[in-house]
Protein backbone atom coordinates (compact mmCIF):
# COMPACT_ATOMS: atom_id res chain seq x y z
CA UNK A 1 0.00 0.00 0.00
CA UNK A 2 3.00 2.32 0.91
CA UNK A 3 4.65 1.41 -2.44
CA UNK A 4 1.75 2.55 -4.04
CA UNK A 5 1.36 5.87 -2.41
CA UNK A 6 5.05 6.34 -2.96
CA UNK A 7 4.94 5.84 -6.57
CA UNK A 8 1.86 7.98 -6.83
CA UNK A 9 4.06 11.04 -5.03
CA UNK A 10 6.98 10.40 -7.07
CA UNK A 11 5.27 10.05 -10.22
CA UNK A 12 3.42 13.95 -9.70
CA UNK A 13 6.45 15.21 -8.65
CA UNK A 14 8.45 14.02 -12.34
CA UNK A 15 5.61 15.29 -14.15
CA UNK A 16 5.21 18.81 -12.36
CA UNK A 17 8.91 18.80 -12.84
CA UNK A 18 8.74 18.25 -16.36
CA UNK A 19 5.95 20.64 -16.93
CA UNK A 20 8.36 23.45 -15.02
CA UNK A 21 11.02 22.75 -17.96
CA UNK A 22 7.63 22.76 -20.75
CA UNK A 23 5.13 25.45 -19.25
CA UNK A 24 5.14 28.57 -21.18
CA UNK A 25 3.95 31.40 -18.93
CA UNK A 26 6.18 32.39 -15.62
CA UNK A 27 3.58 32.02 -13.56
CA UNK A 28 2.65 28.42 -14.18
CA UNK A 29 6.22 27.89 -14.07
CA UNK A 30 6.08 28.84 -10.32
CA UNK A 31 3.04 26.79 -9.72
CA UNK A 32 4.40 23.70 -11.26
CA UNK A 33 7.95 24.15 -9.03
CA UNK A 34 5.85 24.67 -5.92
CA UNK A 35 4.24 21.32 -6.85
CA UNK A 36 7.63 19.87 -7.05
CA UNK A 37 8.34 20.60 -3.23
CA UNK A 38 4.29 19.57 -2.32
CA UNK A 39 5.54 16.11 -3.93
CA UNK A 40 8.63 16.41 -2.05
CA UNK A 41 6.74 17.06 1.07
CA UNK A 42 4.54 14.22 0.42
CA UNK A 43 7.41 12.09 -0.10
CA UNK A 44 9.31 13.18 3.38
CA UNK A 45 6.44 12.32 5.34
CA UNK A 46 5.97 8.83 4.31
CA UNK A 47 9.77 8.51 4.58
CA UNK A 48 8.94 9.20 7.92
CA UNK A 49 11.36 12.52 8.21
CA UNK A 50 8.61 14.97 9.56
CA UNK A 51 11.73 17.62 10.62
CA UNK A 52 12.13 17.57 6.92
CA UNK A 53 9.36 17.59 5.66
CA UNK A 54 7.65 20.43 7.50
CA UNK A 55 11.83 22.86 6.32
CA UNK A 56 10.75 21.59 2.51
CA UNK A 57 6.89 23.09 3.51
CA UNK A 58 7.99 26.05 4.49
CA UNK A 59 10.84 27.10 2.56
CA UNK A 60 9.80 24.79 -0.56
CA UNK A 61 6.51 25.90 -1.48
CA UNK A 62 6.27 29.21 0.34
CA UNK A 63 9.22 30.86 0.57
CA UNK A 64 10.80 29.91 -3.15
CA UNK A 65 7.66 31.26 -4.35
CA UNK A 66 7.77 34.40 -2.79
CA UNK A 67 11.24 35.54 -3.67
CA UNK A 68 10.58 33.97 -7.25
CA UNK A 69 7.53 36.40 -7.71
CA UNK A 70 9.39 39.23 -6.37
CA UNK A 71 12.11 38.91 -8.57
CA UNK A 72 10.22 38.17 -11.52
CA UNK A 73 7.92 41.13 -10.64
CA UNK A 74 11.18 43.53 -9.90
CA UNK A 75 12.72 42.94 -13.50
CA UNK A 76 9.01 43.17 -14.99
CA UNK A 77 8.51 39.82 -16.00
CA UNK A 78 5.26 39.11 -13.41
CA UNK A 79 2.05 40.46 -14.81
CA UNK A 80 -1.27 38.33 -13.99
CA UNK A 81 -3.83 40.71 -15.11
CA UNK A 82 -2.16 42.60 -17.94
CA UNK A 83 -2.85 41.36 -21.42
CA UNK A 84 0.60 42.05 -23.45
CA UNK A 85 2.78 39.40 -23.88
CA UNK A 86 5.52 40.12 -21.13
CA UNK A 87 4.65 37.07 -19.07
CA UNK A 88 5.56 34.94 -22.23
CA UNK A 89 8.76 33.21 -21.67
CA UNK A 90 9.16 32.21 -25.41
CA UNK A 91 8.22 35.99 -26.27
CA UNK A 92 10.37 37.72 -23.49
CA UNK A 93 13.34 35.80 -24.80
CA UNK A 94 13.77 37.78 -28.29
CA UNK B 1 19.80 23.66 -25.92
CA UNK B 2 19.33 24.20 -22.25
CA UNK B 3 15.87 22.92 -21.77
CA UNK B 4 17.24 19.74 -23.13
CA UNK B 5 19.48 19.62 -20.53
CA UNK B 6 17.24 20.15 -17.96
CA UNK B 7 14.81 16.99 -19.31
CA UNK B 8 18.08 14.83 -19.78
CA UNK B 9 18.71 15.65 -15.91
CA UNK B 10 15.26 15.11 -14.70
CA UNK B 11 14.89 11.98 -16.36
CA UNK B 12 17.98 10.67 -14.80
CA UNK B 13 16.25 12.08 -11.65
CA UNK B 14 13.32 10.08 -12.16
CA UNK B 15 14.93 6.80 -12.84
CA UNK B 16 16.95 7.57 -9.88
CA UNK B 17 13.81 8.08 -7.63
CA UNK B 18 11.84 5.08 -8.66
CA UNK B 19 14.78 2.82 -8.15
CA UNK B 20 15.13 4.59 -4.92
CA UNK B 21 11.58 3.63 -3.96
CA UNK B 22 11.22 0.18 -5.48
CA UNK B 23 13.02 -2.04 -2.62
CA UNK B 24 12.97 0.15 0.27
CA UNK B 25 11.77 -1.25 3.73
CA UNK B 26 10.42 1.49 5.56
CA UNK B 27 11.39 2.63 9.09
CA UNK B 28 14.48 -0.10 8.65
CA UNK B 29 17.70 1.71 8.56
CA UNK B 30 20.70 -0.62 7.31
CA UNK B 31 22.69 2.36 9.31
CA UNK B 32 24.81 1.40 12.47
CA UNK B 33 25.44 5.24 13.35
CA UNK B 34 21.63 5.53 13.90
CA UNK B 35 21.26 2.67 15.78
CA UNK B 36 23.75 4.18 18.45
CA UNK B 37 22.02 7.02 18.66
CA UNK B 38 19.07 5.88 19.26
CA UNK B 39 20.60 3.89 22.13
CA UNK B 40 22.16 6.78 23.73
CA UNK B 41 20.49 9.72 22.35
CA UNK B 42 18.15 10.39 25.28
CA UNK B 43 20.44 9.38 28.17
CA UNK B 44 22.38 11.61 27.05
CA UNK B 45 21.13 14.77 26.17
CA UNK B 46 17.66 14.43 27.10
CA UNK B 47 15.58 15.65 24.50
CA UNK B 48 12.73 13.49 23.12
CA UNK B 49 13.04 14.41 19.47
CA UNK B 50 16.25 12.84 18.77
CA UNK B 51 16.74 14.89 15.09
CA UNK B 52 17.52 17.85 17.67
CA UNK B 53 19.05 15.91 20.18
CA UNK B 54 22.04 15.26 17.11
CA UNK B 55 21.40 18.89 15.55
CA UNK B 56 21.99 20.69 18.48
CA UNK B 57 24.39 18.38 20.83
CA UNK B 58 26.31 15.75 18.91
CA UNK B 59 26.51 18.57 15.86
CA UNK B 60 25.84 21.55 17.68
CA UNK B 61 29.23 22.46 15.89
CA UNK B 62 27.88 22.30 12.39
CA UNK B 63 24.50 23.98 13.19
CA UNK B 64 26.84 26.56 14.18
CA UNK B 65 28.66 26.55 10.82
CA UNK B 66 25.28 26.77 9.23
CA UNK B 67 24.15 29.80 10.91
CA UNK B 68 27.45 31.72 9.97
CA UNK B 69 26.16 30.59 6.06
CA UNK B 70 22.95 31.77 6.45
CA UNK B 71 24.64 35.17 7.93
CA UNK B 72 26.51 35.51 5.21
CA UNK B 73 24.26 35.07 2.68
CA UNK B 74 21.98 37.67 4.44
CA UNK B 75 25.05 40.00 4.47
CA UNK B 76 25.92 39.42 0.91
CA UNK B 77 21.77 39.89 0.10
CA UNK B 78 21.57 43.07 1.94
CA UNK B 79 25.11 44.71 0.40
CA UNK B 80 23.78 44.30 -2.98
CA UNK B 81 19.83 44.89 -2.30
CA UNK B 82 20.66 48.20 0.62
CA UNK B 83 18.82 47.90 3.58
CA UNK B 84 16.98 51.26 3.67
CA UNK B 85 14.31 51.55 5.96
CA UNK B 86 11.57 53.34 3.78
CA UNK B 87 8.52 55.29 5.32
CA UNK B 88 6.16 54.53 2.38
CA UNK B 89 6.77 52.48 -1.00
CA UNK B 90 4.61 54.21 -3.72
CA UNK B 91 5.98 51.99 -6.51
CA UNK B 92 4.29 48.36 -4.74
CA UNK B 93 0.40 48.59 -5.58
CA UNK B 94 -2.02 47.46 -2.35
CA UNK B 95 -3.20 43.89 -2.49
CA UNK B 96 -6.61 42.33 -3.50
CA UNK B 97 -9.16 41.92 -1.05
CA UNK B 98 -8.82 38.14 -0.27
CA UNK B 99 -4.97 38.15 0.66
CA UNK B 100 -5.50 41.31 3.22
CA UNK B 101 -7.98 39.66 5.23
CA UNK B 102 -6.06 36.08 4.97
CA UNK B 103 -2.85 37.59 5.97
CA UNK B 104 -5.23 39.36 9.50
CA UNK B 105 -6.57 35.91 9.81
CA UNK B 106 -3.55 34.32 9.53
CA UNK B 107 -1.23 36.05 11.07
CA UNK B 108 -1.69 34.81 14.75
CA UNK B 109 -2.03 31.57 13.96
CA UNK B 110 1.20 31.63 12.23
CA UNK B 111 2.86 33.26 14.97
CA UNK B 112 1.40 30.78 17.40
CA UNK B 113 2.70 28.02 15.17
CA UNK B 114 6.04 29.44 15.07
CA UNK B 115 6.54 29.80 18.30
CA UNK B 116 5.04 26.24 19.02
CA UNK B 117 7.29 24.58 16.52
CA UNK B 118 10.42 26.63 18.20
CA UNK B 119 9.80 26.11 21.42
CA UNK B 120 8.57 22.01 21.29
CA UNK B 121 11.87 21.58 19.12
CA UNK B 122 12.77 18.78 21.88
CA UNK B 123 9.66 17.22 21.42
CA UNK B 124 8.20 16.96 18.47
CA UNK B 125 9.54 17.35 14.93
CA UNK B 126 10.45 20.91 14.04
CA UNK B 127 13.13 23.49 15.79
CA UNK B 128 14.67 26.47 15.32
CA UNK B 129 15.11 26.28 11.23
CA UNK B 130 11.65 25.49 10.54
CA UNK B 131 9.85 27.69 13.19
CA UNK B 132 12.26 30.96 12.28
CA UNK B 133 11.22 30.48 8.27
CA UNK B 134 7.65 30.31 9.56
CA UNK B 135 8.11 33.56 11.46
CA UNK B 136 9.69 35.18 8.84
CA UNK B 137 6.67 34.37 6.33
CA UNK B 138 4.21 35.50 9.08
CA UNK B 139 5.96 38.90 8.82
CA UNK B 140 5.86 39.05 5.37
CA UNK B 141 2.60 38.19 5.25
CA UNK B 142 1.86 41.28 6.76
CA UNK B 143 4.36 43.53 4.23
CA UNK B 144 2.59 41.59 1.55
CA UNK B 145 -0.88 42.40 2.34
CA UNK B 146 -0.29 46.45 3.20
CA UNK B 147 2.43 47.89 1.72
CA UNK B 148 3.23 50.57 4.35
CA UNK B 149 3.38 47.96 6.74
CA UNK B 150 7.21 47.24 6.53
CA UNK B 151 9.42 45.14 8.77
CA UNK B 152 12.01 47.73 10.58
CA UNK B 153 15.50 46.69 9.37
CA UNK B 154 16.75 48.36 12.67
CA UNK B 155 14.85 45.96 15.05
CA UNK B 156 15.23 43.11 12.74
CA UNK B 157 18.90 43.70 12.88
CA UNK B 158 19.48 44.06 16.39
CA UNK B 159 17.07 41.03 17.46
CA UNK B 160 19.72 39.09 14.71
CA UNK B 161 22.81 40.56 16.53
CA UNK B 162 21.57 39.72 19.81
CA UNK B 163 19.91 35.72 19.10
CA UNK B 164 23.70 34.94 17.38
CA UNK B 165 25.83 36.33 20.66
CA UNK B 166 23.38 34.08 23.03
CA UNK B 167 23.92 31.11 20.77
CA UNK B 168 27.92 31.68 20.97
CA UNK B 169 27.83 32.74 24.63
CA UNK B 170 25.37 29.49 25.80
CA UNK B 171 28.41 27.74 24.04
CA UNK B 172 30.91 29.77 25.97
CA UNK B 173 28.99 29.15 29.14
CA UNK B 174 29.27 25.73 28.45
CA UNK B 175 33.08 25.45 27.67
CA UNK B 176 33.65 27.12 30.89
CA UNK B 177 31.31 24.61 32.55
CA UNK B 178 32.62 21.50 31.13
CA UNK B 179 35.38 21.93 29.12
CA UNK B 180 33.47 21.14 25.85
CA UNK B 181 32.22 24.21 23.57
CA UNK B 182 28.60 23.50 22.60
CA UNK B 183 27.88 20.42 25.34
CA UNK B 184 24.31 20.47 26.56
CA UNK B 185 24.62 22.00 29.88
CA UNK B 186 21.92 22.58 32.63
CA UNK B 187 19.67 19.77 34.40
CA UNK B 188 17.96 17.38 31.55
CA UNK B 189 14.74 17.09 33.48
CA UNK B 190 11.78 14.38 32.86
CA UNK B 191 11.87 13.10 29.38
CA UNK B 192 8.83 14.74 27.27
CA UNK B 193 8.00 17.79 29.72
CA UNK B 194 8.56 21.28 27.92
CA UNK B 195 11.25 22.21 30.56
CA UNK B 196 13.56 19.37 30.04
CA UNK B 197 16.88 18.88 27.52
CA UNK B 198 18.91 21.30 29.53
CA UNK B 199 20.29 24.07 27.20
CA UNK B 200 19.06 22.98 23.81
CA UNK B 201 15.69 24.56 23.66
CA UNK B 202 17.58 28.03 24.81
CA UNK B 203 20.12 27.33 21.90
CA UNK B 204 16.80 26.12 19.57
CA UNK B 205 14.99 29.72 20.91
CA UNK B 206 18.30 31.83 20.00
CA UNK B 207 18.23 29.36 16.41
CA UNK B 208 14.97 30.42 15.33
CA UNK B 209 15.14 34.52 16.39
CA UNK B 210 18.21 34.48 14.09
CA UNK B 211 16.92 32.31 11.45
CA UNK B 212 13.59 34.73 11.55
CA UNK B 213 14.81 37.90 11.80
CA UNK B 214 17.09 36.99 9.02
CA UNK B 215 14.80 36.05 6.60
CA UNK B 216 12.42 38.86 7.20
CA UNK B 217 15.10 41.48 6.69
CA UNK B 218 15.76 39.42 3.22
CA UNK B 219 12.47 39.06 2.11
CA UNK B 220 11.35 42.75 2.70
CA UNK B 221 14.84 44.27 1.40
CA UNK B 222 13.45 42.38 -1.88
CA UNK B 223 10.29 43.72 -1.72
CA UNK B 224 11.37 46.95 -1.01
CA UNK B 225 14.03 47.01 -3.62
CA UNK B 226 13.91 49.62 -6.57
CA UNK B 227 13.06 48.92 -9.65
Amino acid sequence: MNIIILVITVSMLVIAAFYVVWADSFFTVLAASSMVSVGLVLLFVLLRAPDVALTEAVVGVALTGVIYALTLAKIDLWKINDNDDNNDVSQSKQ
Amino acid sequence: MQRWTTILFLTGLSIVLFAIITPLVLGQSPMLVGKLINASAVNDTGAANLVTAVVLAYRGLDTLGELAILFTAATAIGIILGTTDKTQTTSSPTAGFIVATAAKVLFPLLLVFALYIILHGHLTPGGGFQGGAVLAAAFFLLTLADSGNNIKHKVTQVIEALAGTAFIVLGLVSFALQGVFLQPWLDKGELGSLFSAGSLPLLYLALGLKVGAELANLLSSLANVEK
